[in-house]
């Protein structure tokens, strides 16, 4: 599909003879939320990294706006606004002394930019505050400025919400989504806090390890995967072994507690209590659950976890 | 080679260079522009802050950004209306089934002699109560979409609202409210409208009346400086300190279960015709009951 | 490319390390200024002693401090990314820290000059050829500064530890300046290193007066213009060669 904004095609990275991101595809589709979801060192921050030509990249394509990256790199660099990492700023310099320094290499959209983008985020224009008496919330703050005083099409962000309080994260989140909604800009961006990635991505690609294990939007996981038959009833061997040969149970999981979970979730559960009672086995619980992301996310990375 | 050459040639040079730069910069804003014809209307032109293009160049972003502003607008103002029409359909839906609900119970004779005067009874009252709901959202449509006008008159605010009061009153001792009517100037010039300032009295006291089961109901007329205040207070159950921004707002009903009276219009009406009157219309915080006051400027002499 | 500059010299606003180095520009000098007025120096040695400490002391000095200060700045604060991320490559980033470096020792320079006339007006025995003066002091500095270009190699290769890298600097410029100072023993005059070429070729330059002591200074120290010439030329393209691609090696592959 030519639709994509952003594309990579088997994109790895080599230190040495370790690869720490494996052909990874991702596809960003204009005007969508993006998450790379995965535990910290999965490698999100160095394909970030790799998009933008930060960090050499070992094999594999990048496409942006249907171009290839390479040859064009200084023209998209002026339409995606970026935030990696810790935001980086000049410690003996104010909030605007800085951002000026920026716009000055970038250029300016218009004559008083870097005053509204420190209006949107609610930092005071020429402040006489230096940025190292700043709270972790307002350097936070500024890096975002930093990011949309150009008005860009497409904003990469590192962990966007990294290190603030409560209010800060709830800010944050309806910015973005106000950005995504309201003004179609296309958003990538990574976290390890399931919570907010649930509440902001439309789509989510699941990094371990460097490899993508998995890229689709979020409706679709919630429908393909994290639906299942929570199925609770004695002797759990016996109803597994009869499940298996009725209804070809393939993908399931036992439980601490004896509860099945089904994974095929075409079976249905009337059908299963009527299965299981002919064969005198009664059932205890039966009920249609669905995961949350944090249980199949432990599910698909195999078991640990968020770190 | 004297100095004067060199100085020509150095300045000549120089002068080249800025050319250079200011053709490659003309390159750069033509093609964004190529781009913003093709229909990506989200691309910025990126320009040094002192260059001799920065103004043009600034005023072009403004033209796309402005552009982009309006769509916004006018597409979260569709979003208003498609929730304003799927509300609409649930206020007048409800009633009405209730309605049918009755009249399918008579028609088909399962309710028989009394119950049968009563049932009717009842529904008659629903619809009037849906006629009601219908003629306050006709009347806000017409506000909303600015179809309404004003005949502005000079009138005395003391004496229309002492009138409005007035045929409040026998409501009121009907149901065991005591009120009062204070002002503190005999006589305050206004520039509105009398049918709406009636309007708008009416739908104050009336929300008063059904909705803070108040004991008592009075009006307070003040004049400060340029502004004649006009303040309809109860001593009621009061409105919640964070509900007080949106107890104009269409759809706000200050106890949800309890949606039997009231269409939740009425404030909303208010609203409207304080604007078109050019006035304000507020909500005061209060520890008992609750206050709406009314400010409309003075009519110079 | 001059935006550029620019504001890498805003980034030195308010800056600790920055003012320590302008205190240093601006102290010492005036210290051997005020050393030659006490003694009575004529003043053409007031001139031959501030091309001694000031241009082949303080300017290497100061310029290899300040060079370093803004490539360690990026690396302290992480702002490079933002940096790169604009679109600025590695070369533009390189050259224009180098250039700030040089505009700062223009400065100094002019302090330099600045100082050596008071010094003059002082010991009243001047010449009032402040252009000639400043010229002399441009060309020693300008020598001097390519002479200690390899610092630029120490400097990429060690930015991401202040410390050590300073202490090197440190090491590299004295060393270099204790050649100069023992410029008649060791047998300095046979070695063919780019500081001693600096100091030799330009030497004439600095002679205000000349006096019969000089004329055979004059003799001692001379080296082959040519040969100075392409000895620092070739110094400072080494130096800045191997520095820019080694900065654009490391910054790549981060």
């Amino acid at each position: 599909m030519e639709n994509f904004i952003l594309e990579t095609k088997g994109l790895t990275k080599c230190y040495g003879d370790t690869a720490v991101v494996k052909g990874v595809d991702i596809h960003v589709k204009k005007g969508e939320i993006y998450a790379l979801l995965g535990r910290n060192g999965a490698g999100k921050t160095t394909i970030m990294k790799m998009l933008l030509g930060l960090s050499r990249i070992t094999k594999g394509t990048v496409h942006m706006f249907g171009q290839p990256f390479a040859g064009n790199k200084k023209e998209f660099l002026g339409r995606i606004g970026v935030m990696i990492e810790t935001p980086g700023f000049y410690p003996n310099l104010t909030a605007t002394e800085n951002l000026e320094i920026l716009s000055d290499l970038r250029g300016y959209i218009k004559r008083d930019a870097i005053k509204e983008s420190l209006g949107k985020v609610g930092l005071p224009y020429k402040d006489k505050k230096l940025f190292s008496e700043f709270s972790l919330g307002m350097k936070q703050r500024l890096g975002i400025a930093a990011a949309i005083i150009h008005d860009p099409e497409v904003l990469i962000l590192d962990e966007p919400v990294n290190g603030l309080d409560p209010i800060g994260v709830m800010e944050t989140r309806d910015f973005i989504r106000e950005l995504s909604q309201d003004y179609g800009k296309t958003i990538l961006l990574s976290s390890h806090i399931l919570s907010e990635i649930e509440l902001l991505a439309d789509r989510i690609g699941i990094i371990d390890k460097g490899i993508l294990l998995e890229e689709s939007s979020f409706e679709e996981l919630k429908k393909r995967n994290m639906h299942y038959i929570l199925l609770s009833a004695e002797p759990t061997e016996t109803v597994i072994h009869m499940l298996e040969e009725e209804f070809h149970i393939g993908d399931y999981r036992i439980m601490g507690n004896g509860c099945i979970q089904v994974f095929d979730t075409e079976i249905q559960t009337k059908e299963i209590v009527k299965f299981l009672a002919e064969r005198k086995i009664y059932v205890d619980a039966i009920t249609k659950c669905s995961d949350t992301l944090e249980d199949y996310f432990k599910r698909i990375t195999g078991g640990e976890g968020i770190a | 080679m004297d100095i004067g050459m060199i100085a020509l040639i150095v300045i000549c040079l120089g002068l080249m260079f800025l050319l250079a730069g200011i053709r490659r910069q003309i390159k750069k804003i033509n093609q964004v522009l190529d781009e913003i014809i093709e229909g990506k209307t989200d691309r910025r032109i990126l320009i040094r802050k002192y260059s001799l293009l920065s103004d043009t160049c600034y005023i072009l972003n403004q033209i796309m950004m402005d552009n982009k502003e309006r769509i916004i607008q006018t597409r979260r103002q569709e979003h208003r209306n498609e929730k304003l029409m799927t509300s609409l359909s649930h206020d007048i839906r409800t009633p009405l089934t209730s309605i049918i609900g009755h009249l399918d119970a008579v028609h088909y004779q399962y309710i028989h002699g009394e119950m049968n005067a009563e049932s009717v009874r009842q529904e008659r009252e629903k619809a009037y109560v849906l006629k009601d709901y219908l003629d306050d959202l006709f009347q806000w449509f017409k506000l909303n979409s600015k179809e309404e006008k004003a005949e502005m008159e000079p009138l005395d605010i003391v004496e229309e609202t002492r009138a409005v009061f007035a045929n409040w009153v026998a409501a009121f001792e009907g149901n065991g409210i005591s009120y009062d009517f204070v002002s503190d100037t005999d006589e305050i010039w206004i520039s509105m409208d009398r049918i709406f300032y009636e309007r708008i009295v009416n739908n104050l006291l009336k929300n008063a009346m059904e909705h803070s089961g108040a004991s008592k109901i009075w009006i307070k007329i003040e004049q400060a400086g340029i502004t004649a205040a006009v303040k309809i207070c109860d001593n009621g159950v009061g409105i919640p300190k964070k509900a007080i921004p949106f107890v104009f707002d269409r759809l706000y009903k200050s106890d949800e279960a309890r949606s039997s009276k009231g269409s939740g219009l009425g404030l909303a009406i208010v609203r409207e015709l304080v604007m078109i009157l050019g006035g304000k219309v507020f909500a005061e915080p209060r520890k008992k009951g609750s206050c709406f006051v009314m400010e409309f400027p003075i009519l110079g002499n | 490319m001059l935006n550029i500059c620019r504001n890498e010299l805003k980034k030195l606003k308010r800056q600790k390390t920055a003012r320590m180095l302008w205190a240093v520009g601006i102290l010492i000098p005036a210290f051997d200024t005020l050393l030659c007025i006490k003694n009575h120096y004529p003043f053409r040695n007031l001139v031959g002693a501030n091309v001694l400490f000031g241009s082949f002391l303080v300017i290497p000095f100061v310029f290899s401090a300040m060079l370093l200060n803004l490539f360690e700045l990026e690396e302290r604060n992480h702002t490079l990314k933002n940096i790169l991320v604009i679109g600025v490559p590695e070369w533009k980033i390189f050259l224009s820290k180098l250039a700030s470096a040089l505009v700062i020792v223009v400065v100094f320079m002019g302090i330099i000059t600045a100082y050596t006339v008071a010094g003059g007006i002082f010991l009243r025995n001047y010449i009032s050829d402040v252009f000639h003066i400043f010229g002399i002091f441009l060309i020693t500095s300008l020598c001097s500064v390519c002479a200690a270009m390899p610092v630029a190699l120490l400097i990429i290769l060690l930015r991401k530890r202040n410390l050590i890298a300073m202490i090197a600097i440190n090491c590299f410029i004295l060393i270099d300046f204790l050649f100069l100072w023992q410029l008649s023993m060791f047998h300095c005059l046979e070695m063919h290193l780019p500081v001693l070429a600096a100091y030799r070729i330009t030497y004439p330059l600095t002679i205000i007066e000349y006096t019969d002591n000089l004329r055979l200074g004059l003799d001692t120290l001379y080296y082959p213009m040519d040969k100075g010439i392409f000895l620092l030329g070739a110094t400072t393209a080494a130096s800045l060669g191997i520095s820019l691609w080694l900065y654009k090696r490391q910054e790549a592959d981060v």
